[in-house]
């Protein structure tokens, strides 16, 4: 006999409210936990190069800087072009700090995260007046002036970039070892953490008002919700996520450079939150995985030399299952991977008698 | 001419404007169709053009049927070029384009330009106030401007039954009365047949038949000049009782 | 050359650059106009024409030259094949894409642009290789000539003459022909003009060959002006952008101020601030863009829109 998932009918509103609410939930959870701590090691043993883990820990810092994506762009509503332009400061914040002026990397991550929120409220000032699309091109504009501001600065290291950052570690103790595992600890929870407010921004008055900035922002402000403040403040926190992901991300690869940070990962990170469904932090974490398995998969079809052609064929291959993606899902899915994922789940419970 | 046949229809698949609703046009007659708002008036109009489909909303039941042919799965142009020009309510016009180039749209599916141009000289005729706005940007007109420019732009495609939707919506009194007496004129000289959705009960001077419509039913049917003191169509878009007081909603069914 | 001939050349050069630019704009704003779709995949239909244009017309022969497409033709067939070719991709992507998107949101239809933007790109480079940079040959006369005492490049003349031309040409359709009034009219009310017998999907078709068919124009233009046919032509859109925001997204004289503002400012921006701020004038259209979207969004010529709750 199977175990059917039964209707959750909360007793009391505190069980109404529960972001898990049943055991089995729970239990889920705790066994997804469990896998996470061990996978590491389980990839260290069958993979005898690390690739598979480099590319886990990259993909944790896309999930971050995607989760702010959402916020902005998915809860909010603000099509956001310059997403990778805050990734970007972040980054060259933390090389800064880290480098220049030594500080310790628990102490100018979070600095660096909080100086690209500010970054990031500023750049939604001339957007406050602006709806739809013109947000999206003044968060474009803004992303080329400050790849162009950026590379014009000696402490950032001019067009050449900055190298050799120092590596993260904590009071001393070095965590990006050589393989990686440390590091993939440090970020996991770091991610956990960034899920968790995300999940929770959603669920509070300031998710809500969001929400209803994000459908119709006249009605909202008929309805006492101070717009342009919603919208900051969508901004900023979206800011933070990206300024966390480029501290991480400088601290990962040791280089920091302004052309590492082109326009197409915006439309990347944007592509990502369409599949997944807007607005959902599930479907977040879900579009960005799906994607970066798909890229993973082409290079390494491609490297196995499977494909005809020359050795850059797999990325043209790659830019022509996105593009058709992103094409397929606005058309036929635009609620995305999540609400997929639901009809699943609901088709299950309900089964044989279906939707 | 034109039928419908107990039609039901429904938008977004769960709003019942039109239930079970008959009705005919026949050749060069006027036909009113009346009803307070939301009795399904418009709904009506936009079944025949479809205008419906683009708004969402669908046929469940029945179907619509011109000169012995259905045409209630069809787009708004092919109906257009069918001969059945819809008037929507509101004065829709196009506001940045010119008096003159409203009119020519109106002409839009005709080829014999000579003709185009008499006829053009003829709604001016019909039509006086509107010769000095010529070029003007239709969306500078006032509202009986815009009401006549939009009458005169459907009558350019030579129809053979013109869907008015509310034509005296918002206008002057003297200005209904005028508009009126033109559609009179032009039923007339052209042997267009009217269906005027109207709350005002001007329309009834000037119809040969009327439907009342509430709820989406149609509560009422008759000769026009029956209708105009029928206690049926006090209650249904008066809301009086037959003497004169108002219906309680204790007292409706629906 | 003197301060006041050079003044002169940045605004005559100025003036033609621009013409060009206000051509590629209105391929934008007519797609923008008449099917409310943000074209964000403009830049790649400019270079997937460009090289259509290319596989036919093939580089100028020499020992500069890179190879050669195997599909050259002789100019006189070259030219009508590309113009057939590009038509047929105009239809597909209204058919395929589009078409069913008429009457969505502009968010929606933002995002499909940016799917086919991603979809195109990848094609692209699928068929004609990544980084190839490949030299057009001159569809124009070219060389160098003069008017007045200001050296002119005899292509930018040319590309002028035919910018300006394709733009009177528009303007004269959209004001003067039944199909331009019938354009203009499902855009300002739609659903009036379809019970008048327009046809949304023939408006939509036209909308999208035509749109192909100028960033294919504009992109040869600029390819044969020296910078040769590679991908970097995406970064039209960025000029297509500044132009139709300055001049308001929804009319085609405003592209026409827009772009000649957009140049003349760009080559007199480059001029002053080559000793202050080198490549400053790389993100002089984004200083503008902000310019315009902080004084006003709508445009300088944009019909502004009302909001309704």
């Amino acid at each position: 006999m199977m175990i059917r998932g039964k209707g959750r009918r909360g007793i009391d509103y505190s069980k109404d409210l529960a972001i898990l609410g049943t055991w089995q939930r729970w239990t889920a959870l705790a066994v997804f936990m469990v896998v996470l701590i061990i996978l590491p090691f389980v990839l260290d043993y069958w993979t005898w190069n690390t690739g598979w883990l480099i590319f886990i820990n990259s993909t944790i810092i896309t999930i971050i800087a995607v989760l702010g994506l959402n916020i902005t762009s998915g809860m909010a509503g603000q099509v956001n072009l310059g997403h990778s332009a805050f990734v970007m400061t972040g980054g060259f914040t933390m090389a800064v700090l880290t480098t220049a002026a030594s500080w310790p990397m628990l102490v100018a991550l979070p600095v660096a995260a909080l100086f690209t929120g500010l970054v990031a409220a500023v750049v939604a000032i001339p957007s406050i007046r602006l709806k739809g699309f013109y947000v999206a091109v003044v968060t474009m504009a803004f992303f080329y002036i400050a790849q162009f501001a950026i590379s014009k600065f000696d402490i950032t290291g001019g067009m050449h970039g900055l190298t050799r950052i120092s590596p993260p570690a904590i009071g001393g103790h070095v965590l990006k070892t050589s393989n990686y595992m440390g590091w993939f600890y440090f970020m996991m929870i770091l991610l956990i953490l960034c899920i968790i407010v995300s999940v929770n921004i959603k669920r509070s008055r300031l998710g809500r008002a969001f929400t209803a900035v994000r459908d119709n922002y006249i009605a909202a402000a008929s309805l006492g919700i101070n717009v342009p403040w919603v919208k900051l403040r969508a901004f900023f926190i979206g800011g933070l996520y990206a300024g966390l992901a480029g501290g991480l991300l400088a601290s990962s690869i040791s280089v920091i450079r302004v052309d590492q940070f082109t326009f197409w990962e915006s439309i990347w990170y944007l592509g990502m939150i369409i599949i997944g469904g807007a607005g959902s932090t599930a479907g977040a974490v879900m579009g960005v995985v799906f994607l970066q398995l798909i890229s993973k998969i082409m290079s390494i079809i491609g490297s196995a030399g499977w494909i005809p052609g020359n050795v850059s064929t797999p990325i043209f291959i790659t830019y022509i299952m996105y593009g058709l993606i992103i094409i397929l899902f606005v058309s036929f899915k635009p609620n995305g991977l999540i609400s997929l994922w639901q009809k699943i789940k609901i088709n299950y419970k309900r089964w044989p008698f279906g939707v | 001419m034109l039928k419908l046949n107990n039609v039901k229809a429904v938008y977004s698949d769960v709003v019942l404007a039109l239930d079970n609703v008959s009705m005919s046009l026949e050749p060069n007659s006027i036909v009113a169709l009346l009803g307070s708002n939301g009795s399904g008036k418009s709904t009506t109009l936009k079944s025949i053009s479809g205008v419906l489909r683009i708004e969402d909303g669908k046929l469940t039941e029945g179907d619509i049927e011109f000169d012995g042919r259905r045409i209630d799965k069809m787009s708004p142009e092919q109906i257009a070029r069918l001969g059945i020009s819809h008037v929507l309510q509101g004065r829709s016009i196009f506001p940045q384009l010119s008096t003159e180039e409203n009119l020519l749209m109106g002409a839009y599916l005709r080829k014999d330009k000579s003709e185009i141009k008499e006829d053009t000289e003829l709604i001016y005729e019909y039509f006086p106030s509107l010769v000095p706005l010529r070029s003007r940007k239709s969306g500078y007109l006032s509202g009986g401007e815009q009401q006549m420019l939009v009458i005169g732009r459907a009558l350019m495609g030579r129809p053979k039954i013109m869907l008015l939707d509310e034509p005296s919506l918002g206008l002057a009194p003297g200005i209904i009365s005028n508009i009126f007496a033109i559609i009179e004129q032009i039923r007339q000289k052209h042997q267009t047949s009217f269906l005027i959705a109207e709350q005002n009960s001007i329309v009834l001077s000037i119809a040969d038949y009327g439907y009342v419509l509430q709820t989406g039913k149609i509560v009422s049917s008759g000769k026009a000049e029956n209708l105009s003191d029928h206690t049926m169509v006090k209650g249904a878009y008066l809301g009086l009782n037959a003497d004169g007081t108002f219906i309680s909603h204790h007292d409706t069914d629906s | 050359m003197d301060a006041g001939t050079n003044l002169l050349y940045l605004v005559v050069s100025g003036i033609m650059v621009g013409s060009i630019y206000s051509l590629i704009g209105m391929g934008f704003v007519i797609t923008y106009r008449t099917t409310n779709v943000f074209n964000i995949a403009y830049g790649q239909f400019a270079v997937l024409g460009a090289f259509i244009a290319w596989s036919f017309i093939g580089s100028p022969p020499g020992p500069s030259a890179s190879l050669q497409p195997v599909t050259r033709l002789i100019l006189p067939l070259a030219i009508p094949l590309t113009v057939i070719c590009v038509i047929v991709f105009g239809l597909l992507v209204e058919r395929l894409l589009f078409r069913r998107m008429i009457g969505k949101p502009v968010f929606v239809t933002f995002m499909l642009g940016l799917g086919l933007l991603v979809l195109l790109r990848g094609l692209i480079m699928l068929m004609w290789g990544g980084g190839g940079l490949r030299a057009l040959a001159p569809t124009i006369p070219v060389g160098s000539m003069t008017i007045g005492n200001i050296p002119i490049r005899k292509e930018l003349f040319w590309s002028f003459g035919l910018a300006l031309f394709g733009a009177l040409a528009f303007l004269f359709f959209f004001k003067k022909t039944r199909l331009g009034l019938a354009m203009r009219a499902i855009y300002d009310n739609q659903i009036a003009a379809r019970c008048l017998g327009v046809s949304a999907r023939l408006n939509s078709q036209i909308a999208w060959v035509l749109c192909a068919l100028i960033a294919t124009a504009g992109g040869v233009l600029i390819a044969v002006g020296g910078t040769g046919v590679s991908m970097g032509l995406e970064n039209l859109v960025l000029v297509v952008l500044a132009v139709v925001l300055i001049g308001g997204l929804d009319s085609l004289l405003g592209s026409v101020v827009g772009g000649l503002i957009l140049a003349i400012g760009n080559n007199l921006a480059i001029y002053y601030s080559a000793n202050y701020i080198p490549g400053f004038d790389s993100i002089f259209k984004m200083i503008l863009i902000l310019l315009i979207l902080l004084i006003r969004p709508h445009g300088l010529m944009g019909t502004k829109p009302i909001e309704r709750v």
